[in-house]
């Protein structure tokens, strides 16, 4: 008897263009990925429930107008949000890459899926400039002083399997990760919700141009307490091969490190 | 049908990097005596919304709560004492593709009442630049006259 793939629904929409490369990352990580536009799913020809992954590409959704992801975030909360809701607190895989993660923190399914209110943004890049080239990236594994110093990994089931420090590629005019005040910060922290953080190739946390756009604390990515939400800003679909890579540096043999994101929800839900 | 003018600007915890980056290519440009640039991104509705749903779009959908702050009717009347503000829109029949994204977003909102959108730009300058010299500036470096169109607002004090 042949075991079915786990399935992923890709949602798309004007000004998406991550969507075949998000595609191929899941396919090659082993789940059967459809690219399904937002309309198919509003009318109700796809539904949700049908699928276990779920993800929100990178792109210029609806041009970038109003502001990264605004539009598309609103759509979604107010078209498919009990929908979306339900499915986050389920605890079934969600990514949001660039673009998704702008929608994903707009629409405020992070990084409280159960609130559903936006409580931090991405905003301009400091530099005010498009900001396109490889970063590396430190998942977080250690504490913040402020919990006594214990070292606790990131639980996140999206990089489960993963070296501590790996780079990626970012492109995006509108990457800075901003919360709206000190206290929502601080629980980020707390709570260990923060994913990668960018750093140099040691790991060490330092400022422009390794950290691309002047996000708080250095953020690059965050999860929800269920760790079943994921949004980044660097773009793991565009290293799944060594050989995307500018030094051709591999994970497994010919594969790149952002595959291993792919996988790890992959395998979770087989 | 009433026209109402809502201006979103980044909260004043915020730096205006933007504005930043335009004062940066005036100094280049050999322009000195112009102090200060801020930004802002500008919506005309003209419709027959009440002031509510104006303000619900405002707060819901053309600002980020994280960010940004809105005024309506506000900015068009009453420049900063000491300050001249210009206010750049696309010129009648050009399409305004920003403005077809917000109409749908409002149609999203659940809003359904038709709403003739203009979107545009607004530039606060404060130094000791004339009018003319303004405008010059203005031209060279933020304004496609081609499919673009500008007005001045100084400032009464």
């Amino acid at each position: 008897m042949v075991k079915q793939l786990p399935r992923t629904i890709i949602i798309r929409t004007a000004g998406t263009n991550c969507d075949y490369e998000t595609q191929a990352a899941f396919a090659l990580a082993g789940s059967a990925a459809d690219r399904v536009h937002i309309n198919r799913i509003i009318e109700g020809s796809v539904t949700l429930g049908d699928y276990q992954i779920l993800a929100i590409p990178g792109g210029f959704s609806y041009g970038d107008d109003i502001a990264s992801g605004k539009i598309l975030a609103s759509e979604l909360k107010h078209r498919l949000g009990d929908a979306l809701q339900a499915f986050a607190v389920a605890g079934k895989p969600i990514i949001g890459i660039c673009n998704g993660f702008q929608v994903l923190v707009k629409m405020g399914l992070l990084p409280d899926p159960a609130a559903f209110e936006q409580t931090t943004t991405l905003t301009f890049n400091d530099s005010d400039k498009f900001e396109s080239r490889w970063v590396y990236l430190k998942r977080d594994t250690t504490a913040p002083a402020k919990t006594g110093g214990r070292a606790r990994a990131v639980k996140c089931l999206w990089v489960s399997d993963m070296p501590d420090i790996i780079s990626l590629p970012v492109a995006h005019g509108e990457g800075k990760f901003v919360a709206a005040d000190k206290k929502v910060l601080d629980a980020l922290e707390k709570n260990n919700q923060i994913v990668f953080r960018y750093c140099d190739e040691r790991g060490n946390h330092t400022g422009y141009p390794l950290n691309p756009n002047g996000a708080a604390n250095a953020i690059a990515g965050i999860t929800n307490t269920a760790g079943n939400v994921f949004g980044l800003m660097p773009h793991p679909e565009r290293y799944i091969y060594c050989w995307q890579h500018p030094s051709r540096r591999a994970s497994e043999g010919e594969y790149g490190w952002g595959l291993n994101i792919f996988k790890n929800a992959v395998n979770f839900v087989r | 049908m009433t026209t109402s003018i809502i201006e979103v600007t980044l909260k004043p915890q915020f730096r205006d990097r933007h504005g930043e980056h335009v004062l940066h290519d005036i100094v280049d440009s050999g322009v000195k005596n112009v102090r200060t640039v801020s930004a802002a991104q500008v919506y005309r509705f003209d419709c027959a919304l009440g002031k509510n749903d104006i303000q619900s779009i405002a707060e819901k959908l053309l600002t980020d709560p994280i960010t940004e702050e809105y005024r309506i009717n506000d900015g068009l009347t009453a420049p900063k004492s000491g300050s001249r503000s210009i206010y750049i829109w696309l010129k009648p029949g050009v399409t305004d593709t920003v403005a077809d994204s917000v109409s749908k977003a409002i149609r999203d909102l659940g809003i359904l009442t038709p709403v003739t959108i203009k979107t545009g730009h607004r530039f606060t300058f404060t130094g000791t630049i004339s009018a003319v010299a303004l405008r010059t500036l203005v031209e060279r470096l933020l304004v496609n006259t081609m499919v673009q169109e500008y007005t001045v607002s100084i400032s009464r004090t």
